[in-house]
Parts: C-alpha cells; structure tokens; sequence
C-alpha cells in the first residue's frame, strides 16, 4: 500500500510530464507547420518555365557568347554553359581557345570552379549542378591556345540559380534529432531535479 | 580429318597469326584520378580542388586523348541530412575536357561530405585512332566540414543544456509540489 506522500509525489510529477510532452509536441508541429507553409508557397514560383539564355560580348572581331540551359539554374538540376568564340565577318568559330572561367558565389565570396580549359574547336559546355539557390558570378575570358591569334575576349554575367525547399523527409529528420535533443535533456533533468529535491532520510 | 575439322583449324590458325601481327591490337589505356590537396584533406565548401586526370598507357601519358568526365554527389545516411539535401545523390558535374599531352585537370568545390562517384572516360581526339575508349569509376571520400562539425556540437550541447536545466527546476518544483500536497 502506498503512503498519501507517495500518491501525491506521483500525481506532482505525472503533471509536469504532461505538460511537457504537449509543449514538445506543440514544438515539432508549429516547426513542421513553418516548414510546409514556406515550402508551398516556393513551389509555386519553382514552377514557372525557365528558357534558355544566351548573353555574347564582342572584341577583336570576334563574339565571345554563353548560353545558359536553362537561363535561371536550379539546385539539384544540370546547368550547360555553353561557350563560343565566333568571327563576326564569317560565323565560324574560332580554333584553338583556352577559356578561363571563375564562377563565383556572390553573396558569401567563395569560388564555386575556376581553371583554363582549352577548346580545341573553339566550343566548350560544362554541365554543372549548382549546390546553393543564389546569385553566382560568371566571368569567362577567351585567350588564345598555341597557335591562335586573337584578342581576348572577356565576359561577365550574374546567374540567377534557384533553390527549392528541401522534402518534408528531411526537413521531419531534421526537425526530430532538435526536438529529442531537448527532450532528452528535459527527461534527464527532470530525474535529477526530482532525485536532488527529495529527502535523503526517511525521517525528512 | 572431316571437312569441318579442316575448318575450324584453318580458322584458327588465321586467328593466331592476326594476333601476333604488331600493331593490330590497341595499346592498354589506363586512366588515373587525383586531386590536390589529396582526398582526406579536401574539406567540403572550401574553395577549388584542383581534380587531375591523366591518362596513360604503361604509366606514360597518351597524347591527344579526350577525358569526359562525370561527378555524382554522395548519397549521405538516411538518419542524417547533411545542410545540403537537395544535391544529395544528384550529379554535380559533367564536362568534357582536351588532353593534348594526355593530363587534363578542373578546378571546382566540392560541396558536400561523402564518397562521390567520378566516372572518367577517356577516348582519343578527333582524327586519333591511338586507342579504344576505356571507361573507369572513381569513388572520391570528402570528410565533413570541421567548422560545421564543430557548429552542430556547439548548437546540440546549448540544446541538450536548455533541456537539461528547464527539466531540472521542473523536477526539483514538481517533487517539492508533491512534498507540500
């Protein structure tokens, strides 16, 4: 039989667990609510169709161009660039260039991929998928591999990349190690309050 | 000896003699994958890597080869996201790059932590018929960012403390409750 101390003691913490769990509860669905409200609302401006884009600086007689597939990028998707030196007089393309390319993350300053990379028929396309839904910087300049003669060419152009909500998956894993990592420190702090606050001897 | 047996020695003969012929089988092409600095120390978001393919035959680079190459970015543990989910698993990039003296190399930021998958092909230039198209799979093992690491400690211990401490006085109030009732 259990004293009237006792049944009060479990009545007194059986309360404050209650309250808790409705409070962590609570917690996981306003996150999640947050969560699905701001990504519906993206979906909507993810949908609209993105076309091709093609931007083209002239010098030296010659058009160096990018064209972009699409024009606005998106995370998680391919992007071709597509470079091209061509003579403006004839159309044809220029032999022989080496394209030194920078793409730089504009908000943050970090270089997303740079380097020199020849293109023997004076075309070169990269697929890159971009990893961060902000503006990129593109500056690309043309310079004559071992036998080519011309003048370079540079280009400069800002990216506009996309980037959607991750899925309600990730978001919901995300969302559960937060909301355990403090209910598991309010359960092992509860304990030891509890333990701490009790009497030591049967006498207190 | 039956006709068909004649056949089929006569076939095989032939068959012998074009194998031993110099210059009609291909040279055996091998591919090699690298990055500086090497792998374990390539830290994910943090500026270029400098990525090297060459191509070689014998350990000596073949001349005027074509490297296409193909990067798929990790697919991380189902229980834990890394703070880029929606390029997991999706391919980061696809280029196609002149290897005249048979080394090419690009330049780009590796952006997440785990082992990406580097399909390389390497064939010969336009009008080069040196050798046949080889094809090989790379794994590329990037470790996570120790600043975000550290940053993911840092927000778990104040989480796990907030916990610690609101449960604590809920506790020690909830016993002295009860005492009192």
């Amino acid at each position: 039989m259990s004293s009237p101390a006792t049944s009060a003691r479990s009545g007194g913490i059986n309360l404050p667990i209650i309250v808790l769990g409705v409070i962590v509860a609570l917690l996981f669905l306003f996150l999640l609510w947050q969560e699905i409200s701001f990504g519906s609302e993206e979906s909507a401006e993810l949908a609209e169709p993105r076309s091709a884009e093609k931007i083209a600086v002239n010098g030296g007689g010659n058009a160096l161009s990018a064209e972009l597939d699409p024009g606005i990028a998106r995370v998680g998707e391919l992007t071709a660039i597509t470079l091209r030196l061509e003579n403006l007089e004839s159309g044809a393309l220029v032999e022989n260039v080496n394209y030194v390319i920078q793409l730089q993350h504009i908000e943050d300053g970090f270089i997303v991929l740079q380097g020199t990379y020849l293109a023997p028929s004076g075309e070169w396309t990269l697929d890159f998928g971009f990893f961060d839904g902000a503006e990129h910087q593109l500056t690309v300049t043309a310079v004559p591999a071992e036998g080519a003669n011309f003048a370079q060419v540079t280009l400069d152009h800002v990216i506009e990349v996309q980037g959607p909500s991750p899925p309600i998956g990730t978001k919901l894993k995300i969302t559960f190690w937060f909301v355990l990592a403090v209910f598991g420190g309010i359960v092992v702090g509860f304990l030891g309050g509890a333990r701490s606050a009790r009497p030591s001897g049967n006498g207190g | 000896m039956k006709k068909n047996q004649w056949r089929h020695l006569i076939l095989g003969l032939v068959a012998l003699m074009l194998a031993l012929v110099p210059g009609t089988a291909f040279a055996a092409v091998d591919i090699e994958f690298g990055t500086d600095p090497p792998a374990e120390e390539v830290i994910p978001e943090h500026g270029p890597v400098i990525s090297t393919v060459r191509v070689v035959d014998n350990g000596q680079p073949v001349a005027n080869a074509v490297v296409e190459v193909s990067v798929t970015n990790p697919t991380v543990s189902p229980l834990f996201s890394t703070d880029m989910p929606m390029v997991e698993g999706k391919p980061l990039g696809r280029l196609v790059l002149a290897a005249p003296e048979g080394e090419a190399t690009f330049n780009w930021l590796w952006p997440i932590r785990g082992d990406y998958s580097v399909v390389i092909t390497a064939r010969p230039a336009e009008g080069s018929t040196a050798f046949e198209p080889v094809t090989k799979e790379f794994s590329h093992q990037v470790s996570e960012n120790p600043a975000k690491r550290n940053n993911l400690i840092i927000l778990l211990v104040i989480l796990i403390g907030f916990g610690l401490i609101s449960g604590f006085v809920l506790g020690r109030s909830s016993v002295r409750v009860g005492g009192q009732a």
